[in-house]
């Protein structure tokens, strides 16, 4: 085992710790042991600091003292000292039998290990286009979805919460644009190494760090589902010492930051008058807007108790949110129990891992419905009648005035939800070079959800339908196994990491539901099915329409080969090249199959001679990277395949037998357009990187330029029919193109002692753009999307081709006529009626999804106290407030109430309190560009402020979310959805609220 | 050194072993199990899975005729018309564009018509694919394969007769997923449609067979042709008025259907003892939902005078000229509500139905006269309502009746006309005692109204007594358009372009297949 020996170690001053490092197995010599004490930037002794001799898996971990111990071959060998939230320090012992060392936080230094995907890398030595979040730069305060946690934090991925703070409504995420026209291609999950996990599984404070690949060559080894990039979550573990309990707790509540301004009774009145309508007036003034919100108080709580002694460490952990929506229902419990431990075995050379976690959620659905129709309500309607019930006018408006409030407390929806991840790593060290890993994971989801109208409801009066359950159950069981070798190897200058591996994954998914009417108690909600009236009940003319069973089961598997190659020379020529065949069962029987590669290269220009005697450089590396990644994961099952089943849309008897001998038999027949071609939907990416570091490392960042093109777009297309059947055929069509660039800038402004001041940008620009739409599998010249309830056939949007993604399509606006009606451009440039309007005047009328998003983050520290404060903005797009076209209309004034915006209030004695309402047109409701607005922000989104107590260990702070913003968009707020479906740049009718959000927060370790 | 590599070698072999040891034993074919789903390939093996395929197009023609078809079949006439009435039911404008042929390629309706005729289409072409290759012998199925994949050639033949009617130029698909079909003139449907029924008319069954009832029959498979012959000007250029006699004569003396002896009785709840109807498309309140007409047109003041649970959404309403085809002897007229509303209560005891809206305190009053086609303040009792098809007491939104596709009374008025049309346009005695057949049931036995002279029918009195007959039945816009009226002005909407006899083919379904080519004027 002869190894290379350097011996002309004639570089620079700068370069000999880091040649020392690569030198690797020197020759073995007598064995002799180090030892030293491990400190903290402060100087405190560390414990819990792993110490490796490099190249092997022989280890040693500090003391409660922070002392260690290790056994070693030779004094000419290197020390790893790694320790999470540190930066990691390669040490060569150089003959010396002690050796001291002092940790430094980690600020992002070159030496930051980052997840790859299967194994970690150096920071310094990455060549594709990875981020990282640690979790000391995640946004605080209340997080209900874990991605909130890295908002504004990474260039290139926009994180949106079209839904505001709805406890149950999870974020919009698109890295590098819009990744499919779908939309539903999500980033791939990776907890912990376990492919294909939900974020929903874990608590938020057991999160340690956040990685994501974004370009294409890291991408590539995930293989399938990597179009959207890959989010690899690392959650906490324990530390070597006596057992560390920390706990973090928060309260908080939201505050409505902007609303509709709709007319008040006495406007209401006056518009009644002025358009000769009957204004139903019956005396109140009532705001239905605010009758359905409330102050709410969400609060959490994470205790964690970790440790480890010896060769086994451990964490644990329970965690608890209780968050409450703004509306009057709208609330979560979520309840999360974590367990991991490692531990090492057989002369340390099996290295096992366990970890077990478990959450909880119950949740209670808001009513969107319910915000919506506040705005259709008449403000003259009381909320309740003297007696108490609720008012309702069922004979106004054909039944379209229905009370808000009484359909909001008298439904209830509500969801249960399991989530169960569990996950055994064995690896094992055969040498110091070669390992084998396997792991396996069952991840377990159960949904069961309950629904119930209380017969009170004047609709469950009406119809006779009488109060209406249903029950239903949702299970989903995941299957991982994987299995790796790895090969780890110094020859002389070259480093060479090696690994192949095999992974197997099988989703299966199954449920039932059933629901029955006519209860004649409002207690059992929806536990006792069996007690309503109408299961049984034949009687001709009783509704029966809430009565129903089903049942389901579907299954996909994924099968892949894999592996890697990581190798550079002298850390200054860097390659990595990765391969991964994969092939999926939702795909057509022919091609199922597809091969994914990724090759990445970079130069250190820093460690090269003429760079290194430039004086402010402190390092400089250029990448470049080319890969290929997959996506079918927004197909569902079965979807190649001609099935056979009942009409899929409503319960289709058919009559067959004589008059008076009737026969009603349920036809069957094809319940789907099949498409035996599926096939993947691939992206190929060029990315081109610079990270840099200069002036002592003061001002660092990033540069990158990327060009990814996605070919065979999986999507839910509009059929040709005929000769379809439905409307629908998943196919592949097409191909979208996304080309931007990235900048991250981090700048250490202020390093004192009591003074620091870093502040971070992240920017992104992307251009999108829809190459084409059409193939062998579907023919179209583009697919309308986005029904914003006008009905089917008058979307918004549209997926073109040579047009951005979700582009506004439709009529131009050019005036209206004298009498109120719309006017628009025809293709001649002629303003003419609407009935004049054919297809071929329709017109692209801009992007929806913003050109640019940027994000500022100053972090601040003075003393005890210590500030975040980030800023974030997006630029270069189009917002469609489809509120105002249904509340801006006086044809629908009667079933709905108006925006105060609809009018012009003219000066006019006859209207001395209000002036006289004159429409600005009259025009049925119709999309057009009239409606369009430019939705450009920034907000001041996290502001947070802490104080460290003079005791140890403890802190207080105070965090505002979405504090305040700037914009000229007329609606509540311009962040909305950025992925196509279901409409990026769209606020729906029905909705929910915007709030700003404060909360106060303590974390105390012990 | 040469240990230490053995030793190297075999652990790496275990290594590998090991690994790929996990990947065989994990490894499995990667074909779909199914478990709710059945794919075709495992389908149609028994008499039930068969029977049950072929049903499901006859049960998709529910979703299809009403209200869809019918709407775009009426609301374009003068015969019916959606009001908006005290602001309430303008919908978008949508009735307001059909009422005044101004609607646009992407009106929802003539999308959704689109479909649901394209879709019956691709319904009767999979079971057609399915079946013709199986060797069903052994099944015992209750009629034969050959007579299953005729009657569903007749029923693809339908739902092309609506689409030569609605849309006139559409391609002609007769498999399933065949991609980029091209538009085909009129005359060349009209002509598939032809060729299709006399292909398959004599593998039939009658009218009596086990299973007859609201599938195609000879009988019912003449009365289409007849249809299409009266419309074979319109529809492909050239008249054949003989080939519509020789079908009307064919379901005449078939001998299976006489006249019933009210003007109603094809319409009842129970229509299915009818002996005038010949095909129908069989409702159920609760097996085969969709049939809503009493809730479309009845006032939701009604409610209480029919013991309804729900309540009505009086919708629709006719336009005061179509009514006033009405004498007051007419039996017919009894098919619109109208005037001061009461009903008779549990006890017997006449009560008034009270009005709302801005009839609100008052007894409803239903007048003839509608005075604004969008009525922001007022219009509750504005417009006639037709109950023609039997409301029962405590209906659901769904009713039981069956609709009905062609009745006996129809085939005497196409004989008639083709006879009057072969004839110059005036009446043959032979034409008038047909018409006058049907007509004198509706009138008071002695009733000098009773019966026409070759004098008093005129071509343009066939048409108004085909209103009368006909009213609601889905007939009106293509006697309109037979008849060279459908352009006129009337209520409310002025002349209107000859290309509005077509609708345009939806701009969605353009989209999806650019090869499509649009109707003239759209």
């Amino acid at each position: 085992m002869k190894k290379f020996n350097l011996k002309n170690l004639t570089l620079s001053r700068f370069l000999v710790p880091l040649l020392l490092l690569l030198a690797g197995h020197v020759a073995q010599a007598q064995g002799t042991s180090v030892r030293g004490t491990i400190t903290d930037d402060k100087g405190d002794a560390l414990p819990g600091v792993t110490v490796v001799l490099r190249g092997t898996a022989q280890g040693s971990i500090s003391d409660a003292e922070g002392r260690y111990t290790l056994e070693v071959p030779s004094t000419q060998e290197t020390l790893i000292f790694s320790y999470v939230g540190y930066a990691r320090q390669e040490i060569a012992i150089n003959n010396r039998s002690v050796i001291d060392v002092q940790m430094l936080t980690d600020d992002k230094t070159l030496n930051e290990v980052v997840v790859i995907g299967y194994g970690t890398q150096k920071r310094e030595t990455v060549t594709g286009s990875i981020a990282t979040v640690k979790s000391e730069d995640f946004i605080q305060g209340i997080i209900a979805d874990p991605m909130t946690l890295i908002t504004g934090k990474v260039a290139g991925l926009a994180v949106t919460r079209p839904n505001g703070s709805d406890p149950n409504a999870t974020t919009d995420f698109s890295l590098r644009g819009a990744v499919s026209r779908e939309g539903s291609a999500q980033p791939l999950i990776v907890i912990d190494g376990v492919p294909g996990g939900d974020l929903r599984t874990i608590a938020p404070q057991d999160i340690e760090s956040i990685d994501v690949l974004k370009d294409g060559s890291a991408a590539a080894i995930y293989g399938s589902r990597a179009t959207g990039g890959v989010v690899l979550v690392t959650t906490k573990r324990g530390r070597q010492g006596p057992a560390r309990v920390a706990y973090t707790g928060y309260v908080s509540t939201d505050q409505i930051t902007r609303r509709y301004d709709v007319l008040n009774a006495e406007q209401y009145r006056a518009v009644a008058r002025s358009i000769n309508r009957e204004a139903n007036d019956m005396g109140s003034e009532t705001d239905w807007f605010n009758q359905l919100t409330r102050t709410p108080v969400s609060h959490g709580h994470n205790l964690a108790v970790s440790g480890g002694s010896g060769k086994t460490d451990y964490y644990a952990a329970v965690n608890l949110q209780n968050y409450q929506g703004m509306d009057l229902v709208g609330a979560r419990r979520f309840v999360n129990g974590t367990f991991r431990l490692n531990t090492k075995a057989l002369s340390d050379k099996l290295d096992f891992s366990i970890m077990l976690t478990n959450s909880f959620d119950n949740k209670t659905f808001a009513d969107y419905y319910g915000f919506g129709q506040a705005l259709n309500m008449n403000p003259t309607f009381p909320v309740t009648n003297p007696d108490g019930t609720y008012f309702e006018a069922p004979q106004i408006a054909q039944g379209s005035q229905w009370n808000p409030v009484a359909n909001t407390r008298y439904n209830t929806n509500n969801s249960k939800e399991k989530r169960m991840l569990g996950t055994a790593n064995l690896s094992y060290a055969f040498t110091g070079d070669l390992s084998a890993r396997v792991s396996y994971s069952y991840a377990f989801q159960d949904f069961l959800s309950g629904s119930y109208t209380d017969n009170r409801l004047l609709y469950m009066q009406q119809s006779g339908i009488n109060g209406q359950a249903s029950r239903s159950q949702n299970s989903t069981t995941n299957n991982v196994l994987e299995g790796m070798l790895d090969y780890q190897k110094q020859l002389g200058s070259h480093n060479l990491n090696l690994l192949v591996g095999y992974s197997y994954q099988n989703i299966f998914n199954e449920g039932f539901g059933a629901g029955n009417n006519n209860f004649n108690t409002n207690a059992f909600l929806y536990y006792n099915l069996g007690a309503g009236a109408a299961l049984n009940n034949l009687t001709p003319g009783f509704r029966r329409d809430g009565v129903y069973v089903n049942s389901f089961g579907n299954e996909r598997t994924l099968l892949a080969y894999f592996g890697r190659l990581i190798y550079d020379y002298k850390e200054k020529y860097l390659l990595n090249v990765s391969f991964r065949r994969e092939g999926a069962s939702v795909l057509g029987a022919d091609n199922k199959w597809g091969n994914f590669v990724g090759v990445s290269g970079g130069w250190i220009l820093s460690n090269e001679a003429f760079i290194n005697d430039v004086g402010f450089i402190n390092n400089l590396k250029l990448r470049a990277g080319y890969g290929i990644t997959g996506n079918q994961n927004s197909l569902s099952p079965y979807q190649s395949l001609a099935t056979v089943g009942p009409f899929p849309w409503k319960q289709m008897y058919s009559f067959y037998g004589s008059p008076g001998d009737p026969n009603w038999i349920l036809g069957y027949g094809p319940t789907i357009n099949p498409n035996p071609s599926l096939t993947w939907e691939t992206k190929n990416e060029l990315n081109l990187g610079l990270d840099f570091s200069l002036f002592k490392s003061r001002i660092s960042g990033s540069l990158d330029y990327y060009d990814r093109r996605i070919n065979n777009l999986i999507g839910n297309y509009t059929a040709q029919l005929p000769p379809n059947i439905y409307d629908y055929i998943f196919a592949n069509a097409g191909q979208m193109r996304n080309s931007g660039l990235e900048l991250l800038l981090e700048a250490r402004i202020v390093s004192q002692d009591k003074f620091r001041w870093n502040a971070t940008f992240v920017g992104a620009q992307n251009v999108n753009k829809i190459v084409t739409v059409s193939s062998e599998q579907f023919f179209g010249a583009a697919q309308p999307i986005t029904d914003i309830g006008l009905g089917w056939g008058q979307e918004v949007q549209r997926l073109a081709e040579g047009q951005p993604v979700g582009v506004f399509y439709g009529k131009k606006f050019a005036g209206v006529t004298d009498n109120g009606n719309w006017l628009f451009y025809n293709s001649e440039g002629q303003a003419v009626t609407s009935d004049q309007i054919g297809d071929d005047d329709y017109q692209y009328l801009g992007n929806s999804i913003p050109r640019f998003n940027l994000g500022l983050t100053n972090t601040i520290a003075i003393g005890r106290f210590d500030a975040s404060i980030l800023v974030r903005s997006a630029l270069g797009f189009n917002v469609l407030n489809s509120k105002n076209i249904f509340h801006d209309n006086v044809n629908s004034f009667g079933a709905t109430n108006l925006l105060v915006s609809a009018f012009d209030w003219v000066q006019d004695p006859n209207y001395p309190n209000t002036g006289r309402p004159e429409p600005k047109h009259r025009g049925e409701p119709t999309f057009s560009d009239y409606y369009l607005e430019k939705g450009d922000y920034m907000k001041l989104d996290n502001v947070t402020v802490g104080y460290t107590l003079p005791f140890k260990n403890l802190r207080v702070y105070a965090t505002a979310l979405n504090l305040a913003i700037l914009t000229n968009y007329s609606g509540m707020d311009p962040e909305l959805g950025i992925n196509p479906f279901p409409g990026a740049g769209v606020e729906f009718r029905n909705y929910y609220p915007r709030t700003r959000t404060f909360t106060v927060g303590v974390s105390a370790n012990f | 050194m040469k240990k230490n590599m053995h030793t190297f070698y075999r652990k790496m072999a275990l290594a590998l072993l090991l690994v790929s040891t996990l990947g065989i034993n994990a490894c499995q074919e990667l074909d779909e199990n199914v478990y709710s789903e059945i794919t075709t390939a495992n389908f149609y093996e028994t008499k039930d899975q068969v029977m049950a395929a072929y049903l499901l197009p006859y049960g998709y023609m529910q979703e299809v005729v009403y209200d869809i078809h019918w709407s775009l079949a009426t609301f374009p006439t003068d015969e019916a018309v959606a009001t908006v009435k005290n602001g309430q039911g303008y919908e978008n404008g949508r009735w307001i564009q059909f009422h005044q042929h101004t609607w646009t390629t992407s009106l929802d309706f003539i999308l959704w018509e689109w479909f649901n005729v394209m879709r019956g289409i691709g319904f009767c072409n999979q079971f057609i694919a399915e079946i013709e290759s199986r060797d069903l012998s052994a099944m015992d199925l209750p009629l034969s394969k050959e007579q299953m994949l005729a009657e569903m050639k007749l029923l693809r033949a339908q739902f092309y007769y609506f689409a030569i009617d609605m849309f006139g130029n559409v391609p002609i698909v007769t498999t399933v997923g065949e991609a980029n079909p091209t538009t085909r003139p009129r005359a060349e449907v009209f002509a598939f449609i032809e060729s299709e029924i006399l292909a398959n008319i004599n593998l039939l069954g009658e009218k009596g067979d086990h299973g007859w009832y609201g599938h195609f029959t000879k009988t019912a498979a003449h009365a289409l042709l007849a249809r299409l012959y009266i419309n074979a000007e319109v529809f492909a250029g050239t008249p054949r008025w003989d080939d519509a006699i020789a079908s009307c004569d064919y379901i005449i003396n078939s001998g299976h259907y006489t006249l019933d002896a009210t003007w109603d009785a094809p319409f009842k709840v129970r229509n299915e003892n009818s002996q005038e109807n010949i095909l129908v498309v069989p409702y159920d309140y609760n097996y085969a939902t969709g049939f809503n007409m009493g809730m479309q047109n009845l006032p939701g003041a009604m409610r209480d005078a029919y013991g309804i649970p729900g309540w009505p959404w009086g919708k629709t309403v006719t336009q005061e000229s179509f009514f006033r085809l009405f004498k007051e002897n007419d039996l017919r007229i009894n098919q619109w509500l109208v005037g001061p509303q009461s009903y008779l209560d549990a006890s017997g005891n006449q009560q008034p139905v009270w009005g709302w809206w801005d009839q609100d305190g008052e007894q409803l009053v239903i007048r003839p006269q509608i005075a604004l086609l969008n009525n922001p303040n007022g219009g509750y009792g504005d417009g006639v309502r037709n109950i023609k098809y039997e409301i029962e007491r405590g209906m659901q939104d769904n009713m039981s009746n069956d609709f009905v596709m062609y009745r006996l009374s129809e085939i005497l008025f196409l004989k008639a006309e083709a006879l009057m049309r072969k004839n110059g346009g005036t009446a043959t005695q032979e034409a008038v005692t047909l018409i006058n057949q049907v007509r004198r049931r509706a009138f008071a036995p002695g009733d000098p109204d009773a019966t026409y002279t070759t004098a008093t029918l005129t071509l343009n009195e066939l048409l108004n007594e085909r209103g009368r007959e006909f009213a609601y039945e889905m007939k009106r816009r293509e006697d309109l358009i037979r008849f060279g009226k459908f352009g006129e002005p009337w209520w409310e909407k002025p002349a209107s372009a000859k290309t509005r006899e077509l609708y345009p083919i939806p701009m969605q379904i353009r989209v999806a297949n650019p090869l499509l080519e649009q109707n003239p004027g759209y």
